[in-house]
């Protein structure tokens, strides 16, 4: 083989590599679990989510000093998306409870959020042993695949 | 003379492991965040590129042996390409078995004919090369 042709080859290869990754982030659905704070909502955790992803993305938030959180998915691909969504809080004494259960359709680069709080009944009441009770917010999308936690503060 | 030729080797030898390092560092960092099938595509691509770029080195003078001495003589440029070739194409076969869209048989008989059909094809075209030989018995005559 020519070398010209080989480094031709090469150079063609490796610049339709970068091309396949650059389109396949740039076309993708991205997720992000936000807090509101000062008015302006701050992102927890956020990350690029395959559909077909089978190693589910574990990912612990820190804890939020306030309780207004907000959970964002954005289809930024030219194809329609579904997406299973379960956003669901555990108290330290207590059982999971969920607070959303539902799979969102998600049009061509559209964007779906859903605000969401930890009900003050959540907290157990303080203890000599437990005296900063907490309750911690799970978000998974699609199965049980977690994709992110934060702890919030009681009252 | 050899103390020049050592350091424009371990110069080369630099260059290529910090560009290595860059490739290396772009695929840790971007590849497992992108699909299967995209991570499939990209990483065979990038083997093919190595692959052709040791190619195209073998017929250059940077394709000469980093340092000279006998113990080294085997570590030349297109050597390295080669055997990055090698690891990139193993990390798209782990990634291929990886993918749930397709039946692990189908997996299974895809890559044994790929492996298979490689050694073939590499035998079929090192006992041509033989035949050609000018010392090969074929050609005694």
């Amino acid at each position: 083989m020519k070398p010209n042709v080989a480094l031709a080859i090469s150079i063609a290869c490796a610049a339709v590599a970068v091309g396949i990754v650059s389109l396949d982030l740039a076309f993708t659905l991205t997720s992000a679990l936000e807090v509101r704070e000062e008015g302006e909502w701050a992102t927890i955790q956020s990350d690029p989510y395959s559909e077909t992803s089978s190693r589910p993305r574990s990912f612990v938030g820190p804890g939020c000093a306030v309780n207004d959180l907000r959970i964002r998915i954005d289809n930024n691909r030219p194809i329609d998306a579904n997406v299973d969504v379960l956003v669901r809080y555990t108290s330290t004494r207590g059982a999971a409870t969920t607070i959303l259960e539902e799979t969102w359709n998600l049009e061509p680069f559209a964007e779906r959020n859903f605000e969401f709080k930890v009900p003050d009944s959540a907290f157990p009441a303080a203890t000599s042993a437990d005296p900063n009770p907490q309750v911690s917010v799970e978000v998974f999308l699609a199965a049980q695949y977690p994709f992110g936690t934060c702890v919030v503060r009681g009252p | 003379m050899t103390s020049e030729r050592t350091l424009q080797g371990a110069l080369t030898f630099l260059g290529f492991a910090i560009s290595i390092l860059a490739i290396g560092y772009f695929a840790g960092s971007y590849i497992p965040d992108i699909s299967p099938w995209s991570q499939l595509a990209s990483l065979a691509l990038l083997s093919l590129a190595f692959a052709y770029l040791g190619v195209f080195l073998k017929e250059t003078t940077i394709g000469q042996p980093f340092f000279e001495g006998p113990r080294l003589r085997w570590l030349r440029p297109p050597v390295v390409l080669y055997l990055l070739a090698l690891i990139g194409a193993i990390w798209a076969e782990i990634v291929f078995f990886g993918i749930d869209d397709m039946p692990r048989a189908l997996k299974i008989l895809i890559s044994l004919i790929l492996g298979i059909g490689l050694i073939v094809v590499v035998a079929r075209r090192k006992g041509g090369a033989k035949e050609a030989s000018p010392d090969s018995p074929a050609r005694r005559v």
